[in-house]
């Protein structure tokens, strides 16, 4: 393996981590209120709270938040 | 050998997939905290590397095959002038963060060839290790609130300060692979 196709694995790698950390993220706080407010738990309505956390992530206006 | 001159860039396919695919996906999925986490890990990396090689081969320039992110002018550092570099990198860095962070521009365009290292410290380790517990000191200190004044990178679209700190991870990355590549090809000689 070339260093360059090392180097393209390990940023997938880092790529996988990070979406990884933030389904979990997304899951918990998903899972919480679920939880919290008795509603169903639903994995169709998991993926709609990541996929919104994502828009609002590259959309959001970044220096008024954190 | 002869290598294209210095500021002379990435090739155009590897130059646009890091414009167009990494970095938009760093702005949405990194924090501030990740970057730092993923840098100390970096960090951590190239200690390990460097501290088990002597010295005197820390010093060897060999024009090294090219790894990604790197331009053609950097084949030929040493690990010291990899270490060197990534010390006057950092600090400059360092400097546009705090500058954007106050909502100022900053006024020097970066450029790479003004941050090239051609020296052969034998300390340049420890000067490597020093900036970095620097760097961490300042931007655990540091208020995490974006910018919306940017400073353009020479190859990538204008970054803010929190652009800037991912920056600082992936550019670390990129030369620590460039640093396990020296190391190869001196112990393949």
């Amino acid at each position: 393996m070339n260093s360059h196709t090392g180097s393209l694995l390990r940023i997938l790698g880092v790529m996988v981590l990070l979406v990884s950390y933030w389904l979990f993220l997304v899951g918990i706080i998903y899972s919480a209120i679920s939880l919290i407010f008795g509603f169903e738990l639903s994995f169709f309505n998991f993926v709609i709270c990541f996929v919104g956390i994502i828009i609002f992530r590259s959309f959001y206006p970044k220096n008024v938040f954190v | 050998m002869k290598l294209q001159k210095a500021g002379t860039g990435l090739p155009t396919f590897e130059r646009n997939f890091l414009r167009y695919a990494i970095v938009p996906f760093v702005r949405i999925f990194f924090t501030w905290d990740l970057a730092v986490i993923f840098l100390k890990r970096e960090v951590k990396l190239i200690e390990n590397l460097v501290k088990n090689i002597e010295k005197e081969k820390r010093n060897i320039s060999k024009i090294i095959t090219r790894t990604l992110a790197i331009e053609d002018d950097s084949r030929r550092n040493s690990i010291n002038q990899t270490l060197e570099h990534l010390v006057i990198a950092g600090e400059l860095v360092k400097n546009v963060i705090q500058t954007l962070s106050k909502e100022e521009k900053y006024s020097e365009l970066v450029k790479i060839e003004n941050v090239k290292a051609y020296g052969n410290n034998d300390e340049q380790l420890k000067l490597f290790l020093e900036f970095y517990n620097d760097y961490f000191e300042f931007i655990k200190k540091f208020p995490k609130k974006q910018s919306k004044t940017k400073h353009k990178h020479p190859w990538f679209v204008e970054f803010n300060n929190f652009d800037w700190s991912v920056f600082m991870y992936m550019h670390t990355f990129i030369h620590r692979r460039q640093i396990e590549q020296i190391i190869k090809e001196i112990d393949n000689e």
